[in-house]
């Protein structure tokens, strides 16, 4: 039996060394994937600008048969894998209309909702406190306000970010830089585990594909192309994320950007974005209020937490920050020995307002 | 002719008297020690029949046994020529051993006849006294050492001679007097104080609570925050030993033979800082014939580990029974060894690998990274550690302007305080400081009213603490309340006590 065109899509989309660009330059030539499967011994010469690579693999008969590739779909579908490709109507809408539309996309879990709006939290790896608090809790008050959120599961901001939807009860989803069954941060295992069910892994490279670095850029289009706006939290000078925004921007998102600490150069990205005319956030409403026409359910006012400090206490709470602070700096600056002091944070920390990240530094909790 | 001459031996800190046996028969010319010795107690037969020789007297050509007795233990060290040669001179009738039955020599010979001193003199002198000995003979660099224990009269001498010439009764060796403690005490002196120490006064306060109970303290901070200028003052800070625990540290470095010559008593509690590099067999002892390792000689003093994730795995790992039980084991072919290791353990680290962590604007290193350095001890050793405090760079213009903190003086006298506390506590049980206490001495001393209770309970169940933790915050505690001068545990002590555990959220990830 023939191969069907979805399994012939399923194959190209699972190689490597099939990018989407030659993938258009041979659909071009044989309007159908299945064309291009059974075309395979065609003169190659009539299309330009095909690389001898690929030429060199789709004439190689040994490296697939029609056994092989039914016999790799089915192991797929059978991990619980799922595939979309162009010619499926769940293809996402959005992605149809980048710039380099992926061949297909690999996903567990569900695929984002066409009419739920969808944000993209990118930012810094190395992220402090300040930045990992914001995007947990942006990301909870966005998921809350039924808003998707979509990143990269990379360290720092994306993985706070899809930490904090989750908490919000929201829905979420990755982009990966490799197969959708390589978990990549290794430490995110259980982060990925729980977004396979409230939200979704996604990924257009094949079943066991490395991450590779040249394959983050290319996928911050998917991220940025999946999202309606991208929210940059602690970009650096040069972050990635930069590239992320620039590709939103590209294809036509709106881009926002939460402001940090001016001395620090960990949100230089951010301020530029800002001043370039980004959307300087620093509520969620900010980005909830240009989403309701959409048929938000609308945005109930954050509910402020209602603290019942006394005067000691609420001295030390007013001089903590979402940035580390130690207690001598602390004591210090309340006029409380440090014994005093750190009766008080200790009081604090147990009611659960304040956070130590060890070694006798405190911060904010939001 | 036959006659018998004691001596002494040290095995570890361990000192043993041995039975020095000479006879001299007719018979081909020979000279032979035996009795389980090792090979420089064998060469020794040259150096004593030389120095004799240069001393004066002639040995016949006879048939010479010496016999090392009791012969079950290995036998080393050099201290064996004096006996042996005193022993022979007594076999060739030049001395009388009539009145040498309560005599104990130790020393050591050159081929001119002069005594070089030996090693481990106050355990074997310890021995003598406990056995009953009347008189000690040594070279004159061990006297002092020799004459720290009363009901023993040392005799001091350079050369052979001296000693042959005073049992003769030619000469008239004067016996050296034990040095009288002077009434008055010296006042106490600051070179390093911690008033030199601006805005780092959390971590002073830590460092008084672990003087005053014993407990083990890390210091973890950025590279230049302080934490060896922390750690530098310490021992000016430190309470006077006991004559107790300064005749086991003097033990002890004698039986390393690092006590200086002619010096007695060591009265300065010691201070150890091993490189990170060592390897574990330096640490906690060993060798063939095991020698103390840097815990032993830190033994009621401080060991201060410096860069400590830097140290080998097996070395800090090495750290752990001994650091639960007070004493290293070492077990050989020839024997068992035990030292004494109660010290203080300081330590100090940096954050993770570049040292800024959390401070993000100069810290690079992944979670994952900072996660790497921090495992790098080991959950058991961390356990040990009972306080933990974070050490702050301080920036220049805070420093001109922050008032002047807690000084050494201030923080020797709310030690001693806190120690007398201890003392009365602890006046009938068999331990000195509050990190010692068992289980039941806990009970006794560390009972929580309900409030204290529930704030127990609620951070147990919020910092998923471990039975050992909960242990160490409150004899920690406990401590704290001593140096308040407060009666029981109150929900302040406890809550300082928490304070200082190292949480979970050091080991990066606070997210």
């Amino acid at each position: 039996m023939k191969l069907t065109e979805r399994e012939c899509l399923f194959w190209l989309a699972s190689k490597t060394w099939m990018g989407v660009r030659s993938f258009d330059k041979l659909m071009g030539y044989f309007h159908s994937a299945k064309n291009i499967y059974y075309g395979r011994n065609s003169n190659y010469e009539e299309i330009p600008g095909l690389s001898k690579k690929v030429r060199s693999h789709l004439q190689d008969a040994s490296e697939y048969s029609e056994d092989m590739i039914r016999r790799d779909m089915e192991i797929f579908e059978k991990q619980g894998g799922k595939f979309v490709c162009r010619v499926d109507e769940e293809f996402p809408e959005r992605l149809r209309h980048i710039y380099d539309v992926p061949i297909g996309l690999f996903y567990y879990g569900e695929l984002p909702n066409e009419h739920r709006p969808m944000i993209a939290v990118v930012g810094a790896r190395t992220a402090s406190g300040y930045g990992l608090e914001a995007a947990a809790y942006f990301s909870k008050k966005l998921a809350q306000a039924g808003i998707g959120v979509i990143s990269g599961l990379a360290r720092g901001i994306d993985g706070a970010a899809h930490q904090g939807a989750m908490e919000g009860a929201g829905k979420t989803w990755a982009v990966l830089g490799s197969g959708i069954n390589v978990c990549y941060p290794r430490e995110h295992q259980r982060l990925y585990e729980q977004m396979k069910s409230s939200g979704g892994i996604l990924s257009e490279y094949g079943w066991n594909t490395k991450p590779e670095a040249w394959h983050f850029p290319l996928r911050n289009r998917l991220i940025s192309g999946l999202a309606d706006g991208i929210f940059v939290i602690e970009a650096r000078k040069k972050s990635g994320s930069l590239i992320t925004a620039d590709l939103g921007l590209e294809q036509g998102k709106n881009i926002y950007a939460l402001p940090g600490p001016f001395q620090t150069g960990l949100s230089e990205g951010c301020h530029r974005l800002i001043q370039t005319g980004a959307k300087l956030v620093y509520r969620p409403e900010d980005i909830v209020e240009d989403y309701e026409k959409d048929g938000l359910a609308g945005f109930t006012e954050s509910e402020k937490i209602k603290l019942s400090l006394d005067k000691r206490e609420y001295l030390v709470y007013a001089s903590l920050s979402l940035g580390p602070k130690d207690v001598d700096t602390i004591s210090r600056e309340c006029g409380f020995s440090v014994v005093e002091t750190l009766q008080i944070l200790m009081n604090l920390e147990l009611d659960g307002v304040i956070q130590s990240m060890g070694q006798n530094l405190y911060m904010l909790r939001l | 002719m036959f006659c018998k001459i004691y001596t002494a031996a040290c095995l570890g800190i361990e000192g043993h008297i041995v039975q020095v046996e000479a006879d001299l028969s007719a018979g081909l010319p020979t000279f032979r020690i035996v009795g389980e010795i090792s090979s420089e107690v064998r060469e020794s037969g040259a150096r004593i029949c030389t120095a004799i020789r240069n001393s004066g007297y002639e040995l016949p050509p006879k048939r010479y046994i010496v016999n090392l007795s009791p012969a079950n233990f290995h036998k080393s060290g050099t201290g064996f020529d004096l006996p042996i040669a005193i022993s022979l001179l007594c076999c060739i009738e030049q001395i009388n051993p009539e009145h040498l039955k309560k005599s104990i020599f130790i020393g050591e010979l050159g081929l001119d006849g002069r005594l070089v001193p030996v090693k481990g003199i106050l355990s074997m002198i310890g021995k003598a006294v406990e056995a009953g000995y009347e008189q000690c003979y040594v070279p004159v660099e061990n006297a002092s050492e020799a004459a720290i224990l009363p009901g023993i009269c040392v005799f001091g001498a350079n050369t052979l001679r001296e000693i042959i010439f005073h049992l003769q009764g030619k000469l008239s060796l004067k016996a050296v007097q034990r040095p009288i403690e002077s009434g008055e005490k010296q006042p106490r002196k600051y070179p390093l104080d911690y008033k030199d120490i601006y805005g780092q006064e959390m971590a002073k306060r830590c460092i008084e609570i672990s003087v005053a109970g014993g407990h083990h303290l890390l210091m973890i901070g950025p590279p230049g925050s302080g934490k060896t200028m922390m750690a530098e003052r310490i021992p000016y800070i430190l309470p006077d030993m006991t004559f107790e625990e300064q005749m086991t540290v003097t033990k002890i470095y004698s039986a390393r033979g690092l006590l200086k010559n002619g010096q007695g008593l060591m009265k300065e509690r010691p201070f150890r800082r091993p490189h990170h590099t060592v390897s574990d067999k330096v640490l906690i002892g060993g060798g063939a014939l095991p020698m103390p390792g840097e815990l032993s000689m830190a033994h009621a003093g401080i060991l201060f580990l410096d860069e400590f994730a830097e140290f080998s795995r097996t070395a800090i790992e090495a750290l752990r029974q001994p650091l639960e039980s007070g004493e290293v084991y070492l077990h050989r072919v020839r024997g068992d060894y035990c030292y004494p290791a109660k010290p203080l353990v300081i330590a100090a680290m940096n954050p993770c690998r570049c040292g800024y962590y959390p401070d993000r604007e100069r810290c690079r290193c992944s979670e994952q990274q900072v996660q790497g350095y921090m495992s790098k001890i080991s959950g058991p050793m961390i356990e040990r550690m009972d306080l933990c405090v974070r050490i702050n760079p301080v920036n220049y213009t805070s420093m001109s302007q922050m008032p002047e903190g807690l000084g050494s003086a201030e923080m020797f006298q709310n030690i001693i305080k806190a120690r007398s506390c201890q003392a009365k506590r602890f006046e009938n049980a068999d331990i000195q400081l509050n990190s010692a206490m068992d289980s039941a001495m806990m009970a006794a001393y560390c009972a929580l009213d309900a409030a204290s209770e529930d704030l127990l309970k609620k951070a147990y169940e919020k910092y998923h603490l471990s039975a050992r933790t909960y242990q160490k915050i409150l004899k920690v505690a406990r401590t704290i309340c001593d140096l308040d001068g407060e009666e029981r545990i109150g929900t302040e002590q406890l809550m300082e006590a928490l304070a200082y555990r190292l949480p979970e959220s050091a080991f990066g990830g606070y997210r």
